[in-house]
């Protein structure tokens, strides 16, 4: 009798092919061609496109791109487990609370508090005003790689927190106190037990960090202010420009990262327990 | 008995303003199998972590080899714990369980100890739980017995003097754990170890311990041998939970003399005045069965069910309803003679509270 | 060793150190460490809530300037309903979002009660295609679906703009839903749609009365969460917009670029902040009170 209930999930899955894995294949095709924006007129086929992977523009943004995501990336694993697991250890045993102060940021346009952000690192902004105080212009962050680096990590920073939040609350209080009773100190205790079976939190986390920050085009294009110039902007300047077969061939690099990173994350955590 | 080996003084623990365990004494002596038996909530396994070191008692103190060990770290004390899930490392295999107790203390410690060496008593205490075949199989492989095994010859390997046991058998089938039950009381004898074991199951706290600890609402209830606490209990909830057992009221009408359901009985001597109020506690496979002309008292049978050895029948006199295990079959509505010989009637103090 | 062992008062027996166990006392290490974890902590609260003090600051500041502070002011909370575009691009956002949170939450439940009821090998494979809209890049997915939309330009010319974005946010909003329901799907007791219909219910009427209300709390976090990721968007509707139809991350993107940010939409933004921390601090007093009445009624038992 219940199986009526399963012709609900047939058109959904059908969506997911139509708007998931057609358009895949028709990026693949199109870094094959050369044409104007979708135009048919002028359509031809090409290995030129492949070129611009060789271009130096390309290659300074990948290496920004990665070079970015990786630093924030780390600053965010180190901040992140430290304060995930001082909120996990201080017996707010209130997970929707915790969950409260790490999602209410994301309320607010992501667009407008990276530009506030932006704001405050210029040498005179609404705080120095407010406090008075005289700032050397040559301390400005603004447009530098440092201010692109705080903008990822003041935005990106809650999904490294919660992953790694959900997988230490999943490691039973009982091992630990199992680790100090054979022995092992705190520290130890630390290193040998919680560390180890919180870890795939971190790959996790680690993953919804990176990806985000590499793929990115709007805090570099805020903050970096033209000088920092990452894999996203690139993609978004051709697709502007209507050449869609360098876009899509870009893209789909940013893709095939992405499925490296996803086989990472499935070979740490299997059951899927941290995302989400 | 020997010497004393850790002794609870006056120990108090509370949480959230409600008291677990109250104004603890206890002494646990070297090499004794000791039990702590009580219904769930009862504070055996808080009493547990206290002397584990898990929990700081609010009052008293926790005296392991004569020293005060309140401030004492778990991980110094020489005490080690079987847990009631096992609480086995998953991300670790067989072998490394069973010697993480050893590598740690190799790190960072006064005890050095070769590699080889820790390999050695790994394996000897693999052998020890009969799994040399398992060392470097996954703990999610393992079955429950299994996984009690390892825990087993985890806490051993430390080689402590006092070995907890939190409900170890609580996850297991029953023919497995009557199988456990042996082993464990022979490993006690053959080790010398200290074990404090802690269970709700009356059964396995006979079968095993030198002495019992029955223990309601955070305070010892009777403390002595399974035997005493059968034959002897002190109050109606030692006498419920040990066992099945009749509770009747009755007077101690007279020296070795108690009249219970309209009759008077001979019984053993106890201190109560005459005239006492008293609770009479017989157990079910006390009551010799016989023609009802032959007896006292004079019960109709209302049902009886095979149970395997014996048959166990209800029986009611004057609305009371009395258990009697017997080997024979009787059909209901019959009337039924009792019996009941003088050493085998105990006697109880009346509880103020009833 | 210490030699000066203390005494303990009540038993008269000597208290133990760590040192005569061959252990170090670790008490100040830890103490200290704990106060490096506590500085972290506020560290990254100061983070997560610096940019938005500051645009609360920007929201009553007098001057429209944001170097310099005026004086203190609710003007612009007013101007809000007065600035055509910004008034135009809330709308918008709000059309977009409630839309797509209400149809994704629709369907995403019956979806999910369908993959509950389908065999496993169906209900694995479409999982892991549920996954790209998740785990994809926005930028990869909002480029996908551009290109999808771009082949509908023939027969439609003018489809780029609310029908487009709407599709979008509901392609990727949906996997949210289903995450947040399918879960609590799995906790109902097999056995409860059995005796549903043997009692002679309808299939669609039992799944009203049986299944709808033993999800509800997965259906409510699932479409917390689908409105959350759909107001906040902005790549995805980025590229898949079009044709004037600007929510208000896109117009506010054009506004930086042009540099002419009104204050009107810092004091929009602080709105939204203040009106979620109302929200989420009620359903956590409800929570709490919830919980508390759960554990009394459990202590009269």
């Amino acid at each position: 009798m219940n199986k009526r209930f399963r012709k609900m999930a047939i058109p959904y899955l059908i969506w997911l092919y139509l708007l998931a894995l057609v358009p895949t294949f028709f990026m693949v095709v199109l870094i094959f061609l050369d044409m104007e924006g979708l135009d048919t007129d002028n359509i031809r086929f090409t290995f030129d496109n492949f070129l611009q992977l060789k271009e130096v523009s390309t290659l300074i943004a990948l290496l920004n791109s990665f070079k970015y995501a990786f630093i924030s990336t780390v600053i965010c694993i180190i901040l992140g487990y430290i304060s995930a697991y001082v909120l996990y250890k201080s017996h707010i045993r209130n997970k929707f609370l915790v969950l409260t102060i790490l999602i209410l940021p994301m309320w607010s346009n992501l667009l407008l508090r990276t530009q506030a952000l932006a704001n405050i690192m210029e040498p005179h902004n609404i705080i120095t005003d407010l406090l008075g105080i005289k700032v050397n212009e040559n301390m400005s962050l603004a447009g530098s790689g440092i201010a692109v680096v705080i903008g990822l990590v003041f935005t990106y920073l809650p999904f490294m927190i919660l992953p790694i939040y959900t997988a230490l609350e999943k490691v039973e209080p009982m091992l630990e106190e199992a680790s100090l009773d054979l022995g092992a100190n705190e520290f130890q205790t630390f290193f040998h037990v919680t560390l180890p079976l919180s870890f795939k939190g971190v790959v996790t986390g680690s993953v919804m960090v990176f990806l985000p920050c590499m793929s990115g085009f709007a805090i570099p294009e805020i903050l970096g202010k033209g000088n920092i110039v990452m894999i996203g902007n690139i993609i978004e300047q051709f697709f502007k420009n209507m050449n869609y077969n360098i876009g899509s061939l870009l893209a789909i690099v940013i893709l095939i990262l992405i499925l490296v990173s996803i086989a990472i994350v499935n070979k740490f955590d299997r059951e899927g327990e941290t995302i989400r | 008995m020997s010497k004393v080996l850790i002794e609870l003084n006056q120990i108090t623990k509370a949480f959230d303003g409600e008291i677990v365990v109250n104004n603890l004494n206890l002494q646990v002596y070297e090499n004794e199998f000791l039990t702590i038996l009580g219904p769930s909530g009862c504070g055996k396994t808080t009493t547990l972590r206290m002397i584990a070191g898990f929990v700081k008692p609010d009052a008293g103190e926790v005296i392991i080899n004569d020293k005060v060990v309140n401030d004492l770290a778990p991980y110094a004390r020489p005490v080690n714990t079987v847990f009631q899930r096992y609480a086995l490392f998953p991300h670790l295999n067989v072998i490394k369980n069973i010697s993480f107790g050893l590598d740690k203390i190799n790190k960072f410690t006064l005890h050095k100890m070769l590699k080889d060496a820790v390999k050695d008593e790994a394996n000897r205490a693999l052998k020890l739980v009969k799994l040399e075949n398992f060392a470097t199989k996954k703990i999610s492989y393992l079955s429950g017995g299994q996984m009690q095994r390892v825990a087993l010859a985890r806490a051993l390997i430390n080689r402590p003097q006092i070995l907890l046991l939190d409900e170890p058998m609580a996850a297991l089938d029953l023919k497995l754990r009557q199988d456990m039950q042996y082993e464990l009381k022979e490993m006690q004898r053959k080790l010398g170890i200290t074990f404090i074991f802690i269970t709700h199951d009356q059964e396995e706290a006979m079968t095993m311990s030198d002495r019992i600890v029955v223990m309601n609402k955070g305070i010892i209830q009777q403390l002595g041998t399974p035997k005493d606490i059968y034959n002897e209990p002190v109050n109606r909830f030692v006498a419920n939970f040990i066992g099945e057992s009749n509770i009747v009221r009755g007077i101690y009408t007279n020296d070795k003399e108690v009249t219970f359901l309209g009759e008077t009985f001979a019984c053993e001597a106890y201190p109560f005045r005459i005239g006492e109020a008293v609770d009479v506690v017989i157990r079910p496979e006390d009551f010799d069965v016989v023609n009802a002309d032959k007896a006292k008292i004079v019960a109709k049978v209302t049902s009886c069910i095979f149970k395997g050895v014996h048959y166990e029948i209800c029986a009611n006199i004057n609305d009371l309803e009395l258990v009697i295990h017997t080997y024979e079959e009787i059909l209901v509505d019959n009337l039924i003679g009792l019996n009941v010989d003088p050493y085998e009637i105990h006697l109880m103090k009346v509880e103020e509270d009833e | 060793m210490k030699s000066n062992s203390k005494v303990s008062l009540l038993s008269g027996k000597k208290i133990a150190t760590m040192a005569e166990y061959g252990y170090r006392d670790l008490t100040v290490l830890k103490k200290s460490l704990r106060v490096i974890g506590y500085l972290c902590v506020g560290i990254v609260a100061i983070m997560l809530y610096l940019s938005i003090f500051i645009i609360f600051i920007y929201s009553v500041n007098s001057s429209s300037s944001t170097t310099s502070f005026g004086h203190f002011t609710l003007q612009w909370y007013f101007k809000i309903t007065e600035h055509r575009m910004l008034s135009d691009a809330i709308f918008n956002t709000f059309l977009v979002s409630i839309c797509a949170t209400l149809i994704s939450t629709f369907l995403g439940t019956l979806v999910a009660i369908g993959l509950h009821y389908s065999s496993k090998k169906f209900r694995k494979h479409t999982m892991l295609l549920n996954n790209i809209p998740l785990l994809n890049a926005d930028i990869v997915t909002g480029i996908s679906l551009m290109l999808i939309f771009s082949l509908l330009l023939k027969l439609f010319p003018y489809v780029f703009g609310f029908p487009t974005i709407l599709v979008a946010h509901i392609y990727f909003t949906l996997p949210y839903v289903i995450l947040n329901v399918l879960p609590k799907l799995s906790d109902i007791d097999p056995n409860l749609m059995d005796a549903a219909l043997d009692l002679g219910i309808k299939p669609s009427k039992a799944l009203f009365k049986v299944i709808f209300p033993a999800i509800r709390s997965g259906i409510l976090s699932g479409m917390l969460m689908a409105f959350t990721m759909s107001f906040d968007d902005f790549v995805i509707s980025y590229f898949t917009t079009g044709n004037g139809f600007d929510n208000l991350s896109i117009w506010i993107y054009g506004s930086i670029g042009r540099k002419d940010l009104t204050p009107a939409v810092y004091a929009f933004n602080s709105i939204v902040i203040f009106g979620a921390m109302l929200i989420l601090i009620m359903a956590n007093i409800i929570s709490i009170r919830n919980a508390k009445r759960k554990k009394e009624y459990e202590n009269k038992k």
